[in-house]
């Protein structure tokens, strides 16, 4: 119970370590395991992607096809190999861009004066107010399904979250002793922003950055679901999934997989993203 | 009365603010709709054609005062594919995604709240890892494969619940539990902190010390004073779940705008899908609004720092 809350907590917490520790090992022994699947994808997968056997269609797994088969006989375990490639590459780009540019905002807001900062943080306000798939359907509406449209749309709609969280920081730091004794050492605007307050602003931003990469991933499967992605050759684990809606009470297998590896990485990054948190403050591990 | 009338009129601006941003994203961007419209392989005239039949050969200044003064008057554009206005089209479907929303809510805010209240309750007990593996489970889901395993369990093998359509109650209940389940884990992992947050403070300490029970304490003071960033959150939520309805409504195959979004898209009916982001907007912003007054009622001391 609450009232207890204090006596236990030394016994429960190190009863706690070496499950969270086991945890955090397996979700980052599967994203190491996605990583290489993108870089090294005909190593890994057991068929051809692109292989297409109308005799063996709807397969339900076995040893051979260890994740059955789609409606044309490809190799959903394959599929989902090659497929990590993109959906890999939309999550951590689409970070990179809006982590990058909403940083940016955020450090120039929180550094400048009330002018500059009200009219950043209004237009991130307003960029709030629209959801983030809604803002990404409407990009990838105007400017046409690809790749790039994605990241771009997916970048745009997390800006506003980057940037609150780079402005609260800056605000936070630049009135820091540290800050003011550089100053008072005759430091300018640059050299005081590169070397001590954006140094210090980081770490929240890298655990945002690093729940992020899943958030990019939902969002972009969800768009790629919808069909606004790309229609390569070989198909994204979002649009996979959506091939899977059709043949549900056929064929389980096809919609079910490419789920369930969303799912895991997602979960694994927010472990990590959980357990970084944690590190950079301890009081946030303790409850 | 005056902070209500200041928030209203905040409201009113930011709405502005977000028909400009869309204007600009549908028009700014490098795509363009009359090309996007009549296809790749069309004469150059017959795309002239097109975009002086649709008005998008004005100046751009022109067409925004035109689009906003449009909205005063209740006028969303028309629907490039038939014509029809925007406004009778969304609101045709606003019904149905309004009740799908609305009911998922429910499922989010009464999952959450329990299972984040058992959660913190029993701190680091197995009942509490549970709960904590589930709810990052529902995090880290997309609610569309959700919405798949729940027809695949709930319709093809039990033959329990209709899996598509919309009218009746039943077809309702597994959309909302599907896109119900993101809302409850975020929920679930907020009530549990405040709750934990909460029960270190001085106050709650006194109130242990006066030897006052532990389930009054939580009731009446500790999930009082947790509720408030709750609250802020349920704002949030709403708008994820009017987005993400977009999302559910294609899986079950329901009614409603996310279906009218999804069309739009397939048709490059841009209108429809401006209006619709319109409409999401605005019910985010006044939702929010309405979030911000309530926290008045919940936490005096807002009341009394205006004073």
């Amino acid at each position: 119970m609450i009232g207890s809350l204090k006596k236990t907590k030394t016994l429960s917490y190190r009863r706690n370590s070496w499950w969270t520790g086991s945890l955090l090992l397996l979700s980052a022994g599967f994203i190491l395991f996605i990583v290489i699947c993108s870089l090294f994808p005909d190593q890994i997968a057991s068929h051809s992607p692109t292989r297409m056997d109308p005799s063996d269609a709807l397969l339900a797994p076995s040893l051979e096809h260890l994740l059955g088969t789609d409606q044309f006989g490809r190799d959903i375990f394959s599929l989902i190999v090659h497929g990590s490639q993109q959906s890999l590459v939309i999550g951590v780009l689409s970070v990179l861009i809006g982590g990058g540019i909403g940083g940016l905002i955020g450090l120039v807001s929180g550094y400048c004066n009330n002018a500059v900062d009200n009219t950043f943080m209004r237009i991130m306000d307003i960029i709030m107010t629209i959801p983030g798939i809604m803002l990404a359907i409407l990009v990838s509406a105007v400017l046409g399904p690809s790749t790039l449209n994605l990241i771009l749309a997916v970048s745009i709609a997390s800006l506003p979250g980057y940037a609150r969280v780079m402005r609260g920081q800056v605000l936070h730091v630049k009135d820091a002793g540290y800050v003011h004794a550089s100053r008072s050492i005759g430091s300018g605007h640059t050299g005081r922003i590169l070397f001590h307050i954006l140094p210090n602003s980081l770490p929240p931003m890298l655990v945002m950055a690093t729940i992020g990469v899943g958030n990019a991933i939902l969002m972009a499967t969800g768009l790629s679901f919808l069909g606004l992605g790309t229609v390569h050759e070989i198909p994204d684990w979002g649009y996979l999934l959506s091939l899977g809606r059709d043949y549900l009470t056929v064929a389980w297998w096809i919609g079910f997989f490419p789920g369930l590896f969303i799912s895991l990485f997602v979960i694994s990054v927010n472990i990590l993203g959980d357990a970084y948190r944690n590190y950079l403050d301890p009081r946030s591990a303790a409850s | 009365m005056l902070y209500v009338l200041s928030r209203f009129g905040m409201a009113a601006g930011v709405i502005l603010g977000s028909v400009t941003l869309v204007f600009l994203i549908v028009n700014i961007l490098p795509g363009d709709v009359a090309t996007l419209l009549a296809g790749d392989d069309v004469p150059t005239e017959t795309v002239n054609q097109l975009r002086e039949k649709l008005g998008l050969d004005r100046p751009l200044i022109v067409q925004y005062l035109d689009y906003v003064a449009g909205l005063f008057q209740g006028d969303l554009g028309t629907s490039y594919a038939n014509s029809e206005p925007v406004l009778d089209r969304l609101l045709d479907n606003l019904g149905p995604t309004l009740a799908l929303t609305i009911s998922s809510m429910i499922v989010a805010i009464v999952l959450g709240l329990i299972l984040g209240i058992l959660s913190a309750v029993y701190q680091n007990k197995l009942l509490d890892g549970i709960i904590r593996v589930l709810s990052l489970v529902g995090v880290s889901t997309p609610n569309f494969w959700i919405g798949i395993l729940l027809i695949w369990i709930f319709s093809v093998q039990l033959h329990l619940l209709p899996s598509i359509g919309n009218g009746s109650f039943e077809q309702l209940i597994l959309p909302s539990i599907g896109l119900g389940i993101t809302g409850a884990g975020v929920i679930t992992r907020l009530i549990r902190n405040s709750i934990l947050e909460a029960s270190n403070e001085p106050f709650i300490r006194s109130l242990r010390g006066k030897g006052i029970g532990h389930r009054a304490i939580l009731f009446k003071h500790i999930l009082r004073h947790a509720l408030i960033p709750a609250v802020t959150m349920v704002g949030m939520i709403f708008g994820e779940m009017l987005a993400g309805s977009v999302v559910t409504e294609t899986v079950f195959s329901r009614q409603g705008l996310g279906r009218l979004i999804v069309d739009a898209i397939d048709q490059k009916d841009i209108p429809i899908i401006q209006g619709a982001i319109l409409f999401t907007a605005a019910f985010y912003v006044v939702i929010n609004m309405l979030v911000d007054i309530s926290y008045r009622l919940i936490d005096p001391r807002i009341r009394l720092n205006e004073k």
